[in-house]
């Protein structure tokens, strides 16, 4: 560890039972030195050996975590061991939904009140640009447990959060029905992550998260991005660029690190019994979720008491503007991320397309509707998307499963188009392949491109760093449109799954099949999901400031390009351990 | 610039609420704005150009086109928020070149002129000249601003 020094510890309580075997305080016994390497324990009374606990320095921040399976041991900063209980607190409580970040990178500070669950500051932090961050505690979650307290008013959508000590493992987590989320995994387990407290804005051309800024966005417009140092092109996916200004350890969020805050926006509204730890508490439940800059007039649509103040751009509202504040927390507090809800659509990672469009040349008028497509290339079980058809328009604008019928045929499943109008001409039908960031993939190592193996988009970076995904799109004719909410009256919104597609996906805040419809549900604020399949997707997240309704925690937009360039879309960086 | 009413209806789970199409990947975006709820209706304006999607039947059994009365007109500038906004503005565009009491100034040399009181000096004239011009400018631009929520 000579990047940090040197480091004393004689002895060290080893909580973890696998391994190593035995819990109790474990006397060091040998040490592999080096920034990685092995540490090896021994019983003081048993004089049993431990397993090897690995040492890893996945950090650009000088940190060294050390863990044993998939157990946190301890982690080792620039000012040694410190030991915090990392903890994401109870929801409903003080202080739920961010945490003290167990060990301080570089550049970070403390502000007044940052250990203190009763202040305002409390987990929050500024780097050297003056950007306010949040620390978010690595948590568990359950979904629709019979066992939750919340089981009976919230059924299906019932959320448990369970802080990092909750569990020894992450299989002891799994055996209880919780799952480890997604978001704290990036180039391996985090113990965290930090977040924007606000939307980034220049900063001296810097993007940075403060307070009463003026919102980046990728138009030209408002606020262009173009303007911050190296003048990123405007365009959405050169906000990695942009979050770059500050350093090379910070990376537009992730659609995870947005689930991350929208579950917890969710357990803690659930779980809150008054609005004196969630101000925007509605125990009514309609609508029971933090509000922003939505209805196009600088105010909430749900909630009149709120009020932004203008950035200049049309109803565009300054960044951590709005009043009261804790109504734009999605914890409900002065201490928590705001303006999660509307004010402007925000670029997120961690997911991309690789989509081919083919064209149409005929539909038949029957049941199921056969579509002549020159080869093709579709297989049957593939979903697509068609789009621009003349004469049977109905067809447009959805997405469908496919039952390949020849090379140049296909048929659309459930779709009785003997009752539509003819189809005359044009079309097109578009497959993708999705595919969602590997664990082991770090968001701030990718660049903006399509072609190399760092790339966020194409196929090249799609096999070095990505892994393939399902996503739950409706695809049931005639409800198969674009435009999504949801929610879909008590049905189960997240899967539960602890591994696997539904586990990436729902921590991506995305809905498990059945979790969407048109009109939404209140208990997700009938947020938009506008599904789409596109070549080089940027997916967006939380609604723009004229959105009403459709913007919100969960709201997420999957038809927003790469290259798109739009005046309400900006962006809040994060950053790992 | 269109102006629709719809009844919002809910059940158990969901309030159903019109459903506006949202422009995708445009800098000039485009919404339809909720303007407000009287006696049950909500108002919706919608721009020039642009089609309502398909509505869910909760929705579509009451939406309708409206043409509004001077009353309506005048309840709707009452509750819209967006209205209430552009009057803030209106005052901020006054404010930001003539102080309150540049303002106050006018009002009790223009009293005493329009009563025969008080005779203003060319100078006084040339200012409440220019001050009328520049409030009318910024009127006119709030009643345009009206005019493209359909108010």
């Amino acid at each position: 560890m000579d990047k940090l020094g040197r480091l004393e510890v004689e002895q060290l309580k080893v909580t973890s039972t696998t391994p190593p075997a035995d819990s109790g305080f474990y006397k060091i016994d040998e040490t592999t030195m080096g920034v990685v390497g092995d540490l090896k324990f021994r019983h003081p009374k048993t004089g049993a050996m431990s397993s090897a606990l690995t040492v890893t320095s996945n950090s650009a921040q000088g940190v060294v975590n050390v863990t044993a399976g998939d157990v946190s041991i301890f982690s080792v900063g620039p000012t040694g061991v410190i030991p915090t209980a990392n903890s994401i607190g109870l929801a409903g409580q003080q202080g739920f939904g961010v945490g003290v970040c167990p060990v301080l990178p570089v550049g970070y500070a403390a502000l007044p009140g940052t250990t203190d669950p009763a202040s305002d500051n409390y987990g929050n932090y500024t780097y050297v640009d003056g950007s306010v961050m949040v620390w978010v505690p690595r948590f568990y979650y359950r979904i629709g447990n019979s066992a939750s307290p919340r089981y009976a008013t919230h059924g299906a959508n019932a959320i448990d959060i369970a802080g990092d000590s909750a569990f020894r493992s992450e299989a002891d987590a799994n055996s209880a029905g919780y799952a480890l989320h997604r978001a704290f995994f990036d180039g391996g387990p985090q113990l965290g992550f930090f977040v924007d407290k606000y939307q980034c804005s220049n900063n001296g051309g810097i993007a940075s998260s403060i307070r009463y800024g003026a919102p980046l966005s990728t138009g030209a417009a408002h606020n262009p991005i173009s303007a911050l140092n190296g003048a990123p092109t405007n365009t959405n996916g050169s906000t990695i660029a942009a979050a770059k200004t500050r350093g090379t350890a910070f990376h537009p969020c992730s659609i995870f690190i947005y689930g991350a805050l929208a579950l917890l926006s969710m357990a803690h509204g659930q779980a809150a019994t008054s609005s004196t730890w969630c101000a925007w508490y509605d125990a009514a439940g309609v609508s029971n979720f933090p509000k922003g800059n939505n209805n196009n007039a600088l105010r909430d649509i749900n909630d009149a008491s709120v009020l932004y103040v203008s950035d200049g751009y049309s109803n565009s509202g300054q960044t951590g503007s709005g009043t009261p504040f804790g109504k734009t927390t999605h914890n409900g507090q002065a201490c928590g991320i705001a303006d999660l809800n509307g004010n402007m659509y925000e670029v997120a990672l961690g997911v991309q397309c690789v989509a081919t469009s083919n064209t149409i040349t005929a539909i038949t008028q029957a049941n199921p509707a056969v579509v002549t497509s020159v080869a093709h290339g579709f297989a049957t079980g593939d979903m697509i998307m068609i789009a621009s058809v003349a004469g049977m328009t109905a067809l447009n604008d959805r997405l469908y499963p496919i039952t390949a019928l020849t090379a140049d045929t296909f048929s659309l499943d459930g779709v009785d188009a003997t009752a539509l109008p003819a189809y005359t001409s044009s079309g097109t039908a578009t497959r993708g392949a999705f595919y969602a960031a590997k664990t082991a993939a770090r968001m701030r190592d990718f660049t903006a491109g399509n072609a190399l193996a760092s790339d966020h988009w194409g196929a090249v970076g799609a096999a070095a760093n990505f892994q393939s995904l399902t996503p739950r799109f409706r695809t049931n004719y005639p409800n198969n449109g674009f435009s999504q909410r949801f929610g879909s009256a008590g049905a189960q919104v997240l899967s539960s799954a602890t591994s696997g597609n539904d586990w990436i996906l729902a921590g991506a805040g995305q809905p498990q099949a059945g979790g969407v419809s048109v009109a939404g549900s209140n208990q997700f604020g009938a947020d938009y999901f506008y599904q789409h399949i596109r070549n080089e997707p940027c997916l967006i997240a939380g609604g723009g400031w004229g959105f009403g309704s459709d913007a919100g925690v969960w709201a997420v937009n999957w038809g927003t390009a790469r290259s798109g360039s739009n005046v309400y879309v900006g962006f809040r960086a994060a950053s790992y351990l | 610039m269109t102006i629709v009413s719809y009844q919002k209806t809910s059940d158990a789970y969901t309030i159903y609420e019109l459903h506006m199409p949202h422009a995708q990947g445009e800098e000039g975006e485009i919404y339809c704005t909720e303007l407000g709820t009287i006696d049950g209706l909500t108002y919706v304006s919608v721009p020039d150009g642009v089609t309502l999607p398909e509505q869910l039947p909760q929705v579509a059994a009451t939406l309708q086109t409206v043409t509004p009365t001077a009353e309506l007109l005048a309840q709707l500038k009452a509750i819209s928020p967006h209205c209430a906004l552009i009057s803030e503005r209106m005052v901020q565009k006054i404010r930001a070149r003539y102080s309150i009491d540049d303002e106050m100034f006018f009002a009790r040399i223009g009293v005493g002129a329009a009563m025969g009181m008080y005779q203003p000096t060319p100078g006084e004239l040339a200012e409440m000249q220019a001050f009328g011009e520049f409030v009318e400018a910024v009127r006119q631009w709030g009643r345009a601003e009206r005019a493209k929520l359909g108010l």
